[in-house]
């Protein structure tokens, strides 16, 4: 039902975030990205499955650092909806967290990789003033509990 | 013409009990096996996104008879061996009043020795020492494994074979077994499913593909919910389930007592997705009436239905669907429950253990609950499924197991009219 109101209503262009995402799913799907659509709904209109989907959910996860839990997807219907929940989601995690590709995963090859790592390795950079601009400080005092756990996690590991 | 081909030994090892007494009186209690995920060596559980499993705590192998092979090899075969150890004296076999090579093993098994592989890998990568990787390593995580080990621990130098095809692997390693002595291969076969994945990575793997429950992490008994309306999805079981499958006649010259025939088998694939099955179950549906076709028996003649019923929101509803287009108006009046409700998805052990279920129910004339069937979902409700345990004569019956790539297995069984 989401996905055919924000048909209508919505025009809109995509963020850097929302480019990549589109460019990932273009190479994946082997098309021209300019005919994939913020409001194309990922399974009629792309055509994914679920596993497809998990696929590309785990690509984003590991590029910019999150976990999104399985209560999450069922408001994850449409490119759009992917981008602003990424967005959203960058928001509220630490900069330090989203400005740290995984190294190791950059020289692993799959048809989503190739598109997902150079590009977002070149906007992460550019994440970090975007989300300064909003005057939002590195915001301690913003993050759930969980999202603090998963930081300090990440520190521990080599 | 094939000869009749009975069962006449079983064997369980399971979360809510090892050796069949011990999991029939849970099973017909409606007590679920599924906790809380217990911590893996370096990594807690709390990092996993379904924190919950059907995990067989302090299973300690030796107690069922020491061998000198049960402590040295990887968990899942020691699950497979103290199964095959239960089915035998249930069955009253002397490996030494039976010839050798007319004894055979099959064994399924999704994933081997996960356990071992995983730290082995991890061992080295962080020692960075390949002489400190354990000299068992490739014999435990090989995927024969455990039909090895089985066949030297009976002496079973028949037929030998492991079947892995993922959640199928337990009813396809019957299905070979009646196809083995059918075709005279062998008098005796150990047939045997088991598996030991809830490990860290296999896990992992598992919650990345989301296909675990996750919503039920602070209350594990309420997981594993099939065809209900709160499903999210399958918790990991472990365990193992053994069937001594034997000529009628070569039961008949022992003089021992008989769960039921192995009617029927089918094995499919629907050459269709890595993991979904066709939504309008027709592929599922036609591996049943093949199974039924073999056993030469008609859907009207069947009243039990042990279903593959993981707690997917699609896999539910698709076997459902297909069970309709079988049984057409008998759907109504089939008993249908699923095992999985109580131990969680025991992946290759699954079919096995399901079919174990299916011959106890026969003997019994009780259908254990399927726990957590409280709010039917309308595409899966139906009058044979109840939370409750169910009494009635059960002659003939069919166990079903679905497995990732596409794979379909179904078993038929029926009661032996005494002569």
């Amino acid at each position: 039902m989401t996905h055919t109101d924000k048909r209508k209503t919505r025009t809109r262009t995509l963020s850097p975030i929302g480019r990549q995402i589109q460019e990932a799913l273009a190479t994946f799907l082997r098309r021209e990205s300019s005919t994939i659509k913020p409001e194309h709904h990922l399974r009629e209109d792309l055509g994914l499955d679920s596993l497809i989907t998990f696929e590309l959910l785990y690509e984003l996860e590991k590029a910019f650092d999150l976990e999104i839990p399985n209560e999450d997807l069922p408001g994850i219907q449409t490119l759009a909806d992917i981008v602003d929940y990424v967005e959203t989601r960058l928001r509220l995690s630490t900069p330090a967290a989203t400005a740290t590709p995984n190294a190791s995963h950059s020289k692993e090859k799959s048809r989503w990789r190739k598109v997902v790592t150079p590009s977002t390795k070149k906007s992460t950079g550019k994440l970090k003033p975007q989300v300064d601009a909003k005057g939002k400080k590195p915001r301690s005092e913003s993050n759930t509990k969980k999202r603090a756990a998963l930081a300090k996690s990440k520190g521990k590991k080599p | 013409m094939a000869p009749k081909v009975v069962v006449t030994g079983l064997g369980i090892v399971s979360p809510i009990g090892i050796g069949v007494g011990e999991f029939w009186k849970h099973a017909i209690a409606g007590r679920s096996g599924i906790t809380k995920l217990r911590s893996f060596e370096n990594l807690l559980a709390e990092t996993y996104r379904s924190r919950i499993a059907g995990q067989i705590p302090d299973f300690n192998p030796q107690a069922y008879g020491d061998d000198g092979l049960t402590s040295r090899v990887d968990r899942y075969a020691q699950f497979g061996l103290v199964a095959a150890k239960e089915a035998i004296a249930d069955a009253g076999i002397r490996p030494e009043h039976e010839s050798p090579e007319r004894v055979g093993v099959m064994v399924g098994a999704g994933m081997g020795g996960m356990l071992m592989a995983e730290r082995e890998i991890a061992q080295l990568y962080e020692t960075k020492k390949p002489s400190r990787v354990h000299p068992l390593t490739v014999p435990s995580i090989t995927l024969n494994s455990a039909s090895g080990i089985l066949a030297l621990a009976f002496g079973a130098k028949g037929p030998n074979l492991t079947i892995s095809t993922a959640c199928s692997s337990g009813i396809h390693a019957i299905g070979q077994a009646l196809n083995a002595i059918r075709a005279g291969k062998a008098d005796v076969i150990i047939a045997v499913g088991a598996e030991a994945s809830i490990t860290p990575l296999a896990l992992a793997g598992f919650c990345s593909l989301r296909a675990l429950s996750s919503k039920y992490n602070e209350t594990p008994a309420r997981a594993s919910r099939p065809f209900d309306r709160g499903r999210d999805g399958f918790v990991m079981g472990e365990g193992a389930g053994a069937l001594i499958l034997e000529t009628l006649q070569h039961a008949k010259r022992r003089n021992v007592g008989i769960y039921g025939e192995v009617a029927g088998y089918a094995s499919t694939s629907e050459a269709h997705h890595m993991v979904v099955p066709r939504e309008d179950g027709t592929d599922i549906a036609k591996t049943m009436t093949l199974a039924l076709n073999d056993a030469n028996i008609r859907p009207a003649q069947v009243d039990y239905v042990n279903a593959h019923a993981t707690s997917t929101m699609i896999g539910d509803e698709v076997e459902i669907r297909g069970i309709r287009q079988v049984f057409k108006r008998r759907t109504n009046t089939l008993f249908i429950n699923a095992t999985k409700s109580l131990i969680g998805h025991t992946l290759g052990a699954a079919g096995a253990i399901g079919a174990a279920t299916t011959l106890i129910t026969m003997k019994t004339g009780l259908v254990h609950p399927t726990v957590n069937y409280e709010n039917p979902d309308p595409e899966c409700q139906l009058a044979g499924i109840s939370s409750y345990v169910q009494k009635g004569r059960v002659n003939v019956a069919i166990a079903n197991t679905f497995g990732f790539g596409s794979n379909n297995g179904v078993l038929v069984f029926k009661r032996l009219v005494a002569r």
